[in-house]
């Protein structure tokens, strides 16, 4: 059924990296465990991107997603770390339920992609590059992409970042008996926040 | 010469110079420190002391090789693995002369700043798995401290990008042929020089490891070849960002002289090794910072003197057109 | 070749993964990865119906990156919570962080 050409055993190397990834992300115990097996689903996807054909996408996933979300996850998980033993049932009751409703759903999903009737001109790809007069990939076209067709979005995610970082500050930030507030904390970020507090945890 | 041999040649020189430059650090900063502050350094071990790096890896290479009991081992020794691995691949990007690279990538810049995000997690999971709170403690600081550089470490670059139009860094190079990035860009130049400083951890921005106060920060429990591996991996950081900093503001190859690759990639290393010396040199002379002096200068100082210099940038492309 | 359906299954997979880390984990953080898990099977749908459909359109890039901008700030404020939780209950379990019973 599958050709078993380079780029289908990379591509098949990746599945299997991500999915072995995401089942652990799961089933691991310990959370900090569980956090360093999303750094291979990380990785993955942002090899399917390359694979794909999407570089700046997949640079921009290692540098995110790898680089900064899951860095403050291990950050968070350190900082929590006596909150819970890792000997504790890491699912709570819902457990079985859940594992049956996600088989089900699974399913559903995988029935439906397979039943449908992709456009047969579209439906395999078996090459990283484009066809000729496609390239438009560059990070030029999607400057233009995102600043003329979706400026609104654009704009809308940057007010999101912008009180994304003043909320996760605020929310960090310690109440103090405000007399040694010798270094104000309204410089600080979600990153910088968790810092300070960790002298006294 | 065929073509295939060439390319691999080139691998071998990639991998080879970095670590010998950053073998020779290891003698060359105790040498130069020395000069600094009026003394010898070490001078006893062959000529000018310059198999003392011979002497140190036979040193460290019969020390024992301890992994403590309360340690989560798969992680302890995954750790100093990583931080060569991160800064290693970097360097594939890199341009050195004309055509002279592993790969010249379209998105070359952003896979740097991807892989030097990379090396935070040497750090962190070194802390955590030494499961002491010397370490932990200095991984907590390097972790709040590299995440807090990088921002504004990204956002220096992108003057250079405006400027040149891309993110190939051979076709960056290219674009210093007249005027070097430093004169027009030497506002981005100081930023990223600085977080280059505080990503490699280096002395104003040794906090991580600062010795009085935390032993040895994150690698306190590490001995032997694994210490040696953030060691090293610290001398390869440091050639790294001296290369990056030649690439994107000294012009890269760029210099006079007849225009061969051989003079080419003499001017390229002699850049890069003048800019590690001035690294050697702010470790000489500076003292190290407190913690909330470092996260006010980098979230008050720096990120909106880089937010600034992109705009002004930006500005005067557009207004030249 | 490889088939959009396979990665979509891939897609699928995870999504679902995520979906049941989010529900099932006590910890706090974990459920968190959850939500991660589930929004990175998004966005790789979103660069498979690209690449498949419509290579010649950047739309899916900008709704990938919208989507990594959305993580992002999701994470920092998510984990701001977390860590105020385990300031104010001592813990991060999802079943012992109760004010509305007793």
């Amino acid at each position: 059924m599958i050709e078993l050409s380079a780029y289908n055993i990379i591509l098949l190397l990746l599945a299997a990296v991500t999915l072995l990834g995401a089942v652990r992300v799961i089933a691991t115990r310990s959370v900090i465990h569980a956090a360093f097996w999303l750094f291979p689903v990380f990785a993955g996807i942002a090899g399917f991107y390359l694979l794909l054909g999407a570089q700046f996408l997949a640079a921009i996933q290692v540098l995110i997603y790898i680089g900064a979300i899951l860095v403050l996850i291990i950050f968070a998980v350190t900082l929590t770390r006596n909150a819970m033993d890792s000997d504790d049932a890491p699912a709570n009751r819902f457990g079985v339920p859940v594992f049956l409703a996600a088989i089900m759903l699974l399913a559903a999903v995988i029935g439906a992609a397979g039943h449908t009737r992709w456009p047969a001109a579209f439906a395999t790809i078996d090459h990283i590059a484009l066809a000729p007069g496609l390239e438009v990939t560059g990070v030029p076209a999607l400057g233009v992409t995102l600043l003329q067709h979706y400026l609104l979005p654009f704009e809308i995610a940057s007010v999101l970042l912008l009180a994304g970082m003043i909320g996760a500050i605020v929310l960090a930030r310690r109440e103090r008996p405000s007399a040694d507030d010798d270094a104000p904390a309204d410089a600080a970020t979600a990153a910088d926040a968790p810092q300070r507090e960790k002298v006294g945890v | 010469m065929p073509e295939l041999l060439r390319y691999l040649l080139v691998i071998l020189g990639v991998v080879l110079a970095p670590l010998t430059i950053a073998a020779g650090l290891t003698w060359g900063e105790r040498r130069l420190l020395a000069l600094f502050q009026d003394r010898y350094g070490p001078n006893r071990v062959g000529p000018a002391g310059v198999l003392q790096v011979l002497a140190d890896m036979i040193k460290i290479l019969t020390k024992e090789d301890w992994v403590p009991p309360f340690a989560d081992r798969p992680v302890f020794v995954l750790a100093p693995a990583i931080i060569i691995i991160a800064t290693y691949l970097s360097f594939a990007v890199i341009v050195f002369a004309p055509g002279i690279a592993v790969a010249e990538l379209n998105i070359g810049l952003l896979f740097f700043l991807a892989m030097s995000s990379l090396s935070v997690y040497s750090v962190a999971l070194a802390g955590w798995a030494s499961n002491s709170k010397y370490a932990l403690l200095g991984s907590l600081r390097s972790i709040g401290q590299m995440l807090s550089y990088e921002v504004f470490m990204g956002l220096s670059l992108m003057g250079v990008v405006v400027m040149a139009g891309t993110f190939d860094l051979g076709a960056i190079v290219r674009a210093q042929a007249g005027l070097w990035y430093i004169v027009p860009q030497f506002i981005g130049f100081f930023i990223f020089f600085i977080a280059g400083l505080a990503e490699t951890r280096r002395i104003p921005f040794d906090l991580p490891e600062a010795e009085s106060e935390l032993v040895a920060g994150f690698h306190t429990e590490y001995s032997g070849m694994k210490f040696a591996m953030f060691f090293l991996g610290e001398y390869v950081a440091i050639t790294l960002f001296a290369a990056m900093l030649t690439v994107l503001f000294l012009g890269g190859w760029h210099g006079p002289g007849s225009q061969s690759t051989l003079v080419a990639l003499g001017w390229f290393l002699l850049k890069t090794l003048a800019l590690i010396a001035v690294f050697i040199l702010i470790r000489a002379s500076l003292p190290r910072l407190r913690y909330d002096q470092l996260m006010e200068f980098g979230w008050k100082v720096m990120l909106p003197l880089s937010l600034v210099n992109l705009l002004v940038t930006g500005a005067v492309v557009l207004w030249r057109g | 070749m490889f088939s959009i359906t396979g990665l979509l299954t891939i897609s699928g997979i995870l999504f679902v993964a995520g979906a049941a880390a989010l529900i099932t984990r006590r910890n706090a953080v974990a459920a968190l990865m959850g939500v991660e898990l589930m929004l990175n099977a998004a966005n790789l749908n979103f660069v498979a119906g690209w690449r498949y459909f419509w290579p010649e359109r950047l739309d899916a890039h900008v709704a990938v990156l919208l989507v990594i901008t959305v993580a992002a700030a999701e994470a920092a404020v998510g984990l701001a919570i977390i860590l105020n939780l385990y300031r104010k209950f001592g813990t991060v379990d999802l079943e012992q962080i109760r004010l509305m019973r007793g």
